[in-house]
């Protein structure tokens, strides 16, 4: 196979399909709102929540400045919630999960719906196996018509895991595999070299500091270990771009104290506890917040439980 | 006057228009009627159906207002508008990975950031590519970006590079390295003859 041979059979995969008539009234409507004076829309921020409001004007005059050529790190404000956060962290004597438990995320997306103001919202749960070999679930409140409400994902056994139908079913064939951990234990326990691994989780090449700041998200996601979760919070006083808000309520509504990170096209929230400083929750919401917490996505909470779909 | 205009629309760049439209925004419209069936066909292969538009439309809002840094020493906006797609993909997956990542085969830690099943869900609808398919699920995403770039996308090599902003000569080794690894997977080809052809 040559490339052009290859590019010519990937090209059959690709179905036909063609933008539906109204996108581009769509499209143009979003141009227009844009290039609408701000006020127009200050009005959609208002029914947001005026608390977050407050978080988005208090992310603006935090500028990121670099002192005496040291490279600009997160904000001094942010640093000291951090560091407040990773002080707390130190302190967890909760024990380490055994393998036979699950990591239990729960998570809640906004998604936009045609013709409606309201964005529809979608709880999920994923139990993943502590040491790899149990089998994993997800559930979703709200599967999309063609999905299924819960999916198994097998565990790892004697170095075979079942295969997945097209479907999502599990077949009774088996793959070879190697147990991925949700619960990784081996995690760096000290900023530095927490830094770095943020920074080398992408693949080869070192990521952008908005990367760095979403993988601490991915690292929360999985029950890190309290040592490492310090390490985390102490690392990512080291990603520029990082600053505070001292109250932001989530797309869920929750208020606490966050550090953010405002990318491309994302702003992504790592929110604490106010008075304990206890990890509330992460989210990844659009930058630009006139439209709604469309899109959004939570993380609700992060817990250790027996058996894969046991809610608490 | 309507005929004057669309004379103008015919023959000017599309850097004409996106400079144009830092005046009139209305103008932005013609990038959308150029380029948007082969973004919005590029777009459904990668994700399917349910967010398809939402990406498109998001991806002409970001480029609408990224308007002012686009160098208009390139005509074609072509390679710019799915560079910004491109990168809009990856940051719904991000968003979804909650979900996918568990799906996917690999562990958190061994990241392949793109969802592997998903990334080609409405192709593997075919029973007979199948297998095509899920070796093309398995690609790092950046490998598989370029390839599909090229593929799904119909850009050059070299707009290819221009839209993700890396050298021509790495959109080459990616698009080979995704050769070798598919030739493999499909179990066809032999893979020192794979080598040699690059040679």
């Amino acid at each position: 196979m040559n490339d052009r041979q290859l590019i010519d059979q990937v090209r059959t995969l690709l179905e036909p399909a063609e933008p539906p008539p109204h996108l581009r009234g769509k499209v143009n409507r979003m141009i227009a709102g844009t290039a609408r004076p701000a006020r127009a829309r200050s009005w959609r921020l208002a029914t947001v929540g005026a608390t977050a409001t407050v978080g988005v004007l208090a992310l603006l005059v935090s500028s990121v400045v670099s002192i005496d050529g040291e490279p600009p790190a997160a904000t001094a404000q942010a640093a000291e919630i951090l560091h407040r956060a990773a002080d707390t962290a130190r302190a967890d004597r909760t024990p380490a999960p055994r393998g036979d438990q699950f990591i239990l995320t729960t998570t809640k997306g906004f998604a936009p719906v045609a013709g409606q103001d309201e964005p529809a919202t979608t709880l999920t749960r994923s139990w993943k196996s502590v040491d790899g070999t149990h089998d994993s679930m997800i559930w979703e409140s709200d599967p999309p018509a063609s999905g299924r409400q819960s999916t198994v994902i097998p565990g790892c056994r004697n170095g075979r895991a079942k295969e997945w139908g097209p479907d999502g079913s599990l077949l009774n064939s088996t793959r070879p595999c190697t147990p991925t951990p949700a619960y990784l234990k081996n995690l760096p326990t000290d900023a530095t070299s927490m830094l770095n691994y943020l920074r080398r989780m992408n693949g080869r090449t070192t990521a952008s500091d908005e990367e760095t700041f979403a993988n601490v998200g991915e690292l929360i996601r999985g029950y890190p270990p309290a040592q490492s979760r310090a390490a985390l919070y102490e690392a990512a006083t080291k990603i520029p771009g990082v600053v505070a808000s001292r109250s932001m309520t989530d797309a869920a509504g929750r208020s606490g104290t966050a550090v953010s990170l405002v990318g491309n096209i994302d702003r992504y929230d790592l929110i604490f506890e106010p008075q304990t400083y206890r990890f509330l929750g992460w989210q990844v919401v659009p930058k630009d917040e006139s439209r709604g917490p469309v899109r959004s996505q939570v993380i609700l909470s992060v817990a250790i439980v027996d058996r894969a779909g046991q809610v608490s | 006057m309507l005929v004057d205009q669309r004379i103008v629309a015919e023959q000017e760049s599309d850097a004409w228009y996106v400079e144009a439209s830092l005046v009139d925004h209305s103008l932005f419209t013609v990038l959308y009627d150029r380029h948007a069936a082969a973004l919005y066909r590029y777009a459904h292969g990668r994700v399917g159906a349910d967010v398809v538009d939402d990406l498109v439309s998001e991806t002409f809002l970001v480029a609408f207002r990224r308007r002012h840094r686009y160098d208009v020493s390139r005509p074609d906006a072509r390679p710019w508008l799915f560079g910004i797609l491109t990168k809009e993909i990856s940051h719904y997956r991000r968003r979804e990975r909650a979900h996918y990542r568990a799906m996917a085969r690999c562990g958190p830690v061994d990241v392949v950031p793109d969802s592997a099943e998903q990334a080609v869900a409405g192709a593997a609808a075919h029973a007979l590519r199948a297998p095509l398919a899920r070796a093309l699920a398995d690609l790092p995403a950046r490998d598989r970006d370029v390839l599909l770039l090229i593929a799904w996308g119909g850009l050059s090599y070299e707009e290819t590079a221009q839209a993700i902003g890396i050298p021509v000569g790495t959109v080459r080794s990616r698009l080979n390295r995704a050769r070798r690894k598919v030739s493999s997977a499909l179990g066809g080809d032999d893979p020192t003859r794979a080598v040699e052809e690059t040679m």
